[in-house]
């Protein structure tokens, strides 16, 4: 758009705050992320002792979190649930939504598709700052002395309406709300800047059809955040309503422990939970499709080869997004819903299914017959198709709502979610950031840690997160503070101090991430031009980042980002802006 | 403070070792050239490749491992339920689906990776897509699952249309625990509301004499609320001397409780045909310690909650369905096994076996004392699976399912006793409120008499429930010291000892024990080795707690006995008194009606 070449003077202040520049703001993002997704994992380590070695003290615990939290080490119930709340929630939002789409959709999305910035750089700026507050408030709400929210990720009402009911559910809870209050707003407006971006922005010769896969990834994200956020915000104000107006939208025949018997009736937290899954579920996919998008990229780069079936991915990736919308019932199964939906959303969640197996194989063949580069990206996209495939065969099992009946809430759940969402967007984040830093900060990370890293994350992710399912099969329901009040799952102690043991090594071994990442931010090698030897545009970029991106022309693109390895070609790649030779055929 | 500061300086070396190590690493890599970063050596290529099939062994192994060793269901056996069966059966039929699906493309994926890592002399294929293949991996994975998607919705509809309706039981949930009612004779459960909520009516059932309590209670409390805030008036200025916020809270309550009476009236309360419309709740009988079930009896579980979103979560029988507050639920299971039965298998025997030992070991090496020692023997359970606040995590009950012959002892029999003393209180209860609600002049001296009368019965029942449960107490822990010893005898017999042993293992045993002779204990099994007086030792523990089950029971009789003359004395004085009354009230109310009728039929003309 209007950002010309032109150099003009910037203060701090603008350049490295209130930046409106898509390539900083994308840093903010990271950075912003990277810091909550340090809290979220730190206290996932710390509920984690609790369940491991449910009758020790450990002194660690007071330290950090105070003394009514784990009086002489020992993590009160209370806190433990809000905990494992906050984990989830900072994981599933802060890290996966904001932090993901955020820092990924507004370093690329202008880089791949040839624009000079974001279409409205100032609304981009907003949308950070606005993450930025919410992730304060969060961040926050942990130091406040009735704990944060204690109503699981979900916080499904009236538990969380009364703080009666839970500590959590007073100045906690409204925290909490006033936070996601915020993300909404952030990822509405970030959303709707990354479509208008896609549509508007594509330079000369960028069809659709020749976008990378990780603009379509974030495009198809974008569409199904803006659908769906909307939602959670009216859930979130009827909420508020609730707890602070008298209404009783989720409320009805309900006894507080101090007040008494409620006025409220006619309403009903059945209500809430449709609102909630009806964003709660097209989330899921909002955390897995950049993920997904990131690793077709990376794996056709480093495999040296096409993606295989360009087409049938944008197509699954569509069919996964359109069917997002009408699966959010498999949640519900058991509250008493009606039970003809029960087979109605056993169906459509199924079906998406296919088009996920349908991603799985085609990741599967691009490696096959590749050259593959073992950088530490491909490592973590070679985790993470494996994670979608080990939680994906599970998810068959939750899908079947007549399965259900016997796994639902239990730790089944945890593991399987943990594998399917957690770990293969976590994975992909990483391969992501591997891959794009020298974009991002014009320097190498080490590849040698990153390997260690690796290797680390995902022994330990799968030493956490397989042995769960097996406490789902004997009944275990999660979200439970301790599981020694029911001698018969005293078979699984043993298990659990395994599991977390694995989680203490695996939160550890982020360290080396860590240190990796910030070293090389000061310290790293100069990156070159076009490390991976990658076709997409953002590599025809300055190394040094120049505002508008491209000193000069933006490049004028003539085909696929994916003609690795073409036959009749000297080099193993063809970047996009090069045009097709006379005797040369598309792909 | 000191920890805080170690962790510091631990933390503060560990990041200055790491630079100096990374300043190291980086001049060697300058030496070797300048991009050694961007290039993944031949070497390093190998490498990964070699882990990716190292890492998929040590992965297939992990899971092969769990899967024999906890499997599906692990701990909870076949299902103890009707449907709980075909839950299963479809639960191995997808298994069998997906673990070879599982295992196939983990392998292809991580075998591919390593086949075809990166060699300089290598080209890849370019293979941009493949129409066919495609569409048979489309069209695959379609098949299998309409496979899976019929067979469970067929099961899924088979659970939840079921339409025989069997016993009902309401399974009532709050924060923290659960109550049961059993709809009685005529399988129908009375009606409840969450206004009648009480102390004395846990679960809202609503009957005229609850309407009645609920009114007395309301009125009670309201009038408790005044009297604070009267109480708290400063003298002087008239302002209430407590906190503003308080002073709204309170008055905030008793607008509450006026609207809730209000509604009662308005709505539940039929006055004069309550007795019939709600009769329903008449023999229905409640339980908050088990759930007594009965082996091949359909059952419908209607499910309510006091507060918050929770989850009847039976794991042996393999059902759940949220208790939603507002909204009533409902689950239908038939048991199959009995609790005894159960207990019977094999399998059952030696897993818990091993669980209690694992227990066992627990509880020594924490000193944890249990309230309710764990006795090794399987049980059915009844826990929350829906987070629910600080105490979800113990929110249990114990199931018991039984032959009819069993349930018709166990149950119907405690029922009809504790409802014996219930009702008679209950009867005199009504009658007083009767007496105060009517407004019968001179009959507060009466009124005056039957509380008192009642009141001794109060007094009566609750000492003797607080003795009763002063027996349980003490029988728990003598059941619980005897098990101790005998444990305590095992581990002698095992380790075949010197005698040191034996009498320091024991002497902290009867260090450890208040109630027993400690003298005579001690000189019953230090003594000697030998095996016969051990086990005299073992009996003579189990004839303390013969005798103590005993004198529980005998207790129990002499206060059933005492209690029904008691209760037959109260109740004769009553019903004198009360006819006394009514005569007079009778009285009264001949020369009152004859007035009325006079005035009525005036205002008749008038509004004609
Ligand atoms: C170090 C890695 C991690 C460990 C050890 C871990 C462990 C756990 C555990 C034990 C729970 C409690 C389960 C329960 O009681 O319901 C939990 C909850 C959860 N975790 Fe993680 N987790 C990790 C990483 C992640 C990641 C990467 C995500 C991203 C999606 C995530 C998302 C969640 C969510 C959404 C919940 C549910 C919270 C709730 O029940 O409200 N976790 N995690
Ligand atoms: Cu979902
Ligand atoms: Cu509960």
């Amino acid at each position: 758009m209007s950002h010309d070449t032109h150099h003009h003077k910037e203060s701090f202040i603008s350049k490295y705050i209130f930046s409106h520049d898509h390539k900083m703001i994308a840093k903010q993002y990271l950075l912003t992320a990277i810091f909550m997704g340090a809290i979220g994992i730190t206290l996932s380590a710390l509920f984690r002792l609790k369940l491991g070695w449910p009758d020790d003290k450990f002194p660690i615990l007071e330290t950090l979190l105070g003394s009514d939290a784990a009086p002489e080490g020992l993590l009160n119930s209370n806190w433990y649930l809000g905990l494992v709340t906050l984990h989830g929630t900072i994981m599933v939002f802060f890290v996966l939504t904001g932090g993901l789409s955020g820092t990924f959709s507004n370093l690329l999305i202008p880089l791949q598709v040839g624009a000079r910035d974001m279409a409205s750089g100032l609304l981009n700026m907003i949308a950070y700052w606005l993450f930025f507050i919410s992730s304060a408030l969060m961040a926050v709400s942990l130091f406040i002395e009735t704990g944060p929210a204690m109503a699981g990720w979900t916080i499904y009402p009236p538990l969380s309406v009364l703080e009666e009911f839970q500590s959590g559910s007073g100045l906690g809870m409204t925290l909490w709300l006033l936070s996601m209050t915020f993300f909404i707003a952030s990822s509405l407006i970030g959303g709707i800047n990354y479509i208008v971006t896609i549509l508007n922005l594509r330079t000369k010769g960028m069809s659709m059809t020749k976008l990378p896969l990780t603009i379509w990834a974030f495009f198809i994200t974008a569409i199904l955040g803006v659908l769906s956020f909307p939602v959670l915000l009216s859930c979130a104000v009827l909420l508020l309503m609730d707890r602070g107006l008298g209404t009783s939208f989720y409320m009805s025949d309900i006894i507080g422990p101090e007040s008494g018997a409620l006025d409220a009736t006619g309403g009903n937290p059945i209500l809430y939970e449709h609102l909630f899954w009806f964003l709660g579920h097209p989330e899921v996919y909002i955390i897995l499709l950049p993920a997904l998008g990131m690793t077709s990229e990376i794996i056709s780069t480093c495999s040296r080869k096409p993606i295989f079936g360009y087409r049938a991915m944008i197509g699954s990736m569509l069919a996964i997004g359109f069917l997002s919308f009408i699966v959010w019932g498999h949640h519900m199964f058991l509250t008493g819903m009606n039970p003809f939906l029960g087979g109605v959303f056993t169906f459509t969640t199924l079906l998406i299914a296919i088009p996920s197996a349908v991603k799985a194989f085609n990741y599967i063949t691009t490696i096959y017959k590749g050259n593959v580069i073992m950088t530490p990206a491909m490592l973590f996209c070679i985790g993470s198709v494996s994670t979608f495939i080990s939680g994906g065969v599970t998810g068959i099992i939750l899908a079947d709502s007549a399965l259900d009946i016997s796994q639902h809430d239990t730790y089944f759940v945890v593991g399987h979610f943990h594998i399917v969402m957690g770990m293969t967007a976590i994975l992909g984040m990483f391969a992501g950031i591997y891959h794009w830093f020298p974009k991002m900060y014009g320097k190498m990370m080490n590849k040698r840690m990153g390997m260690v890293h690796f290797w680390a994350t995902i022994v330990c992710g799968y030493g956490v997160f397989i042995p769960m399912h097996f406490l789902g099969e004997g009944g275990l329901p999660r979200r439970y503070y301790e599981n020694t009040n029911f001698p018969m799952f005293d078979h699984f102690l043993d298990l659990n101090v395994m599991i977390s043991i694995f989680a203490t090594v695996g939160v550890i071994a982020q360290v080396i991430f860590f240190m990796n990442f910030f070293y090389s931010i000061f310290r790293g090698p100069v990156a070159s031009l076009n490390p991976w030897k990658s076709n997409s545009l953002e590599w025809t970029t300055p190394v040094e980042h120049v505002h508008g991106n491209w000193p000069g022309e933006i490049p004028t693109v003539h085909r696929w980002p994916y003609d690795y390895s073409k036959p009749g070609k000297e080099e193993d790649f063809v970047p996009q802006h090069i045009p097709l030779t006379d005797d040369e055929e598309e792909h | 403070m000191g920890g805080k500061f170690i962790i510091i300086i631990v933390v503060a070396l560990f990041f200055i070792a790491f630079i100096q190590l990374m300043k190291i690493y980086q001049l060697a890599d300058k030496v070797r050239g300048q991009k050694s970063q961007e290039k993944i050596t031949r070497n390093e290529n190998m490498m990964m490749a070699n882990l990716m099939l190292v890492f998929m062994c040590l992965f297939f192994g992990f899971t092969i491992w769990l899967i024999f060793k906890y499997g599906a269901n692990s701990g909870l056996y076949e299902a103890a339920t009707v449907h709980g069966k075909e839950i299963d059966d479809l639960l191995m039929f997808n298994w069998y689906i997906i673990l070879p699906v599982f295992f196939i493309t983990n392998f292809l994926l991580f075998f591919f990776s390593w086949k075809y890592y990166h060699r300089e002399e290598r080209k890849a294929t370019f293979i941009s897509h493949n129409n066919k293949l495609e569409f048979f991996w489309t069209v695959i994975p379609a098949i299998a699952l309409s496979f899976i998607v019929i067979y469970g919705i067929k099961t899924w509809n088979s659970i939840m249309y079921n339409t025989e309706e069997g016993q009902v039981v309401e399974i009532y949930a709050y924060q923290f625990g659960w109550r049961v009612r059993y709809a009685g004779e005529d399988n129908i459960l009375g009606k409840a509301d969450y206004k009648l909520v009480s102390t004395t009516n846990p679960l809202g059932v609503i009957t005229d004499k609850n309407i009645k309590a609920t009114y007395a209670e309301i009125d009670a409390e309201v009038r408790s609320i005044d009297s604070i805030l009267n109480a708290n008036i400063d003298p002087v200025t008239g302002d209430y001397l407590l906190p503003k916020s308080k002073v709204t809270k309170h008055k905030e309550k008793q607008e509450r409780l006026k609207r809730r009476k209000y509604r009662i009236k308005s709505g539940i309360d039929k006055g004069p045909l309550n007795d019939s419309i709600y009769a329903a709740a008449n023999d229905d009988f409640e339980d908050d310690l088990e759930l007594r079930l009965i082996k091949d009896q359909p059952y419908t579980f209607k499910i309510r909650s006091q507060d918050v979103i929770h989850c009847p979560w039976f794991p042996h029988f393999r059902a759940q369905i949220n208790a939603v507050p507002g909204m009533e639920t409902n689950f239908k299971l038939t048991p199959t096994t009995t609790t005894a039965e159960m207990r019977e298998k094999p399998e059952v025997i030696e897993h818990y076996n091993n669980l209690y030992d694992r227990h066992q070991q627990r509880i020594e090496e924490y000193n944890i004392v249990e309230t309710e020692p764990f006795t090794g023997l399987f049980d059915y359970v009844l826990l929350c699976n829906k987070i629910c606040g600080a105490g979800h995590s113990n929110m249990q009950m114990k199931v018991v399912v039984e032959t009819q012959e069993e349930y018709d002892y166990n149950v119907t029999f405690k029922k009809s006793e504790k409802k014996i003393i219930q009702s008679k209180i209950a009867d005199f209860e009504s009658k007083l409120i009767s007496f105060e609600e009517g407004d019968n002049s001179g009959t507060d001296s009466i009124s005056l008499v039957c509380r008192g009368e009642v009141d001794l019965v109060k007094e009566e029942l609750k000492t003797f429930s607080e003795f009763q449960d002063k027996d349980l107490n003490n029988l728990k822990e003598e059941i619980k010291l005897s098990l101790k010893v005998e444990h305590e005898i095992k581990v002698i017999n095992e380790e075949s000892n010197s005698d040191l042993s034996v009498k320091q293992n024991l002497s902290r045993l009867v260090d450890n024990s208040s109630i027993l002779n400690k003298e005579e204990i001690y000189n019953y099994i230090s003594s000697t080795n030998d095996e016969s007086l051990k086990n005299e030792a073992v009996n003579y523990f189990q004839e303390i707690v013969q005798n103590s089950l005993n004198t529980f029971s005998n207790n129990l009789n002499d206060f059933k006995v005492k209690f029904e003359l008691k209760s037959n004395e109260i109740q004769n004085k009553i019903n004198t008194l009360v006819k006394q009354e009514l005569n007079q009230n009778e009285e009264n109310r001949l020369t009152l009606s004859a007035e009325n009728t006079s005035s009525n039929t005036t205002n008749d003309k008038v509004t004609m």
